[in-house]
């Protein structure tokens, strides 16, 4: 690819140079003609075998993505894994990657712990390291296993959950519009407890766990868990997303200038059918424009956006130039949204006036 | 007044739970109809419920309240209960406007 300088007006900006995604082989079928599956929209989640993890299916996609050869391995300056399902309690599984996909020991590397709202986040990371410099080529992946987490009696996350992955590179280029950006973030800690594994980090050890604490408990809805498995309360989570996403999206707005109708695509996390169905309500966002892509594998955390726009691209809904609203949340509590000005066509890659590496 | 205001919510609650939440045709549903009579009466629509109270007064129900409820009419006591009285006015002179605009 050839590479140029600066010109006058232009500046190194950050882009989404190309995605792809792995999900695994195996389903895990959501009972037909059950009226709440036909609520959520989830026919079928994707599930990783028993010993695949994240970071496997983070590989997987990265091959697919590296295989291209869009960029050389050598020259991938950070690897970011967005992910919840860490391979290890340490060391960070984005450091067993790099190498394992075989970059450059001059390659920054470093996991991210944040669920529906990480890829947003990491793509402000990565504009982050290109745009001060820092790096010409990110690689970040996604990748989480909530089916290990969620008891197969809890149908409150056990009909929502899909395994998966995906990789985006993001390069630098000269140019005179911003492809990623700007971004809305937000917080409020105090959910914390609202989707939750409670037990197996250092507050509550599974090593120090009393029998009491492991055992399987049966909620008012019938559903089973213990203190290992996955908690989401529903209402909770809903009552957030409702309170709390309006006024990141009207922020992003403000601060853009820009009107509803100025998007091509609102690409959310791909929660549920119902969820969005009345996110985009309150949104007062036309049907067409918020993509529902979630039936065959499930939610599938951070992986969600990023294989969105996979497939949108392979359907040929993604054109050049198409404005698109990012947003992600959940767990944490944490959302995020941005702008992404989606290009195609192949840009020439910029030489930054400083070494990297 | 106060019976016009509890009108007025009251006809759009059972209409929005009826076509938004449980998938019944409006004229079915009553205030004294038990909700585990209805089939789409699930833990979803405990969720949709969450977002009937807040389309309807910005009133942020918890999901335990909602399922302690067992007729129509509780869940409508419930959201009634929250609404501060000067939501309740503001409701009445959207509504107006509302009314007038359509």
């Amino acid at each position: 690819m050839p590479v140029k300088a600066l010109e006058s007006a232009e500046t190194c900006k950050a882009y989404i140079q190309a995605i792809e995604y792995y999900l695994p082989v195996a389903r895990e079928e959501n009972v037909a003609g059950d009226r709440l599956n036909g609520k959520l929209g989830i026919t079928s989640r994707a599930i990783a075998a028993e010993g695949e993890t994240a970071g496997d299916m983070a590989f997987a996609a990265a091959q697919r993505l590296l295989d291209q050869e869009l960029v050389a391995r050598s020259d991938i300056d950070f690897l970011l894994l967005c992910t919840q399902s860490a391979d290890y309690v340490l060391p960070s599984t984005a450091c067993v990657l790099q190498h394992r996909l075989g970059l450059a020991a001059s390659c920054g590397a470093l996991d991210v712990n944040q669920g529906c709202s990480g890829y947003v986040y990491c793509l402000s990371l990565a504009k982050g390291l290109i745009e001060a410099g820092m790096a010409r080529h990110v690689l970040l992946l996604t990748g989480d296993t909530y089916s290990k987490y969620t008891h197969s009696l809890d149908r409150s996350v056990r009909l929502l959950f899909g395994d998966g992955a995906s990789a985006t590179l993001i390069s630098a280029a000269a140019t005179i519009h911003e492809p990623i950006g700007p971004f809305v973030f937000g917080t409020d800690g105090s959910g914390a407890s609202q989707l939750i594994v409670p037990a197996g980090g250092a507050r509550l050890p599974l090593t120090t766990c009393t029998d009491e604490e492991l055992a399987e408990r049966e909620d008012t809805y019938g559903n089973v868990r213990t203190a290992a498995h996955l908690y989401m309360d529903g209402p909770g989570i809903f009552s957030f997303t409702l309170n709390e996403l309006p006024n990141a999206f009207h922020k992003l707005l403000d601060l853009t200038g820009r009107t509803r109708d100025d998007y091509d695509w609102f690409v959310f996390h791909q929660a549920n059918r119902f969820m969005l169905e009345q996110l985009r309500r309150k949104l007062e966002i036309a049907e067409e424009r918020l993509p529902v892509l979630m039936a065959d594998y499930g939610n599938t955390v951070s992986s969600s956006i990023p294989i969105a726009l996979r497939r949108m691209q392979e359907d040929g809904s993604l054109q050049d130039g198409q404005l698109l609203m990012l947003m992600g949340f959940g767990v944490g509590l944490s959302w995020a949204a941005c702008n992404v000005q989606w290009r195609e066509t192949k840009t020439e890659q910029l030489t930054l006036s400083m070494e990297v590496g | 007044m106060n019976n016009h205001v509890g009108l007025s919510i009251e006809q759009e609650f059972l209409q929005r739970l009826a076509l938004d939440v449980v998938f019944v045709p409006y004229n079915t549903l009553k205030l004294s109809t038990e909700l585990e009579q209805l089939e789409d009466w699930d833990s979803l629509a405990v969720v949709a419920t969450v977002g009937l109270a807040d389309t309807l007064s910005g009133v942020r129900l918890s999901g335990e309240s909602i399922a302690a409820c067992r007729q129509v009419g509780d869940l409508l006591s419930l959201i009634l209960e929250r609404i501060e009285p000067e939501r309740e006015a503001r409701y009445v002179i959207e509504a107006a406007g509302h009314r007038r605009s359509g």
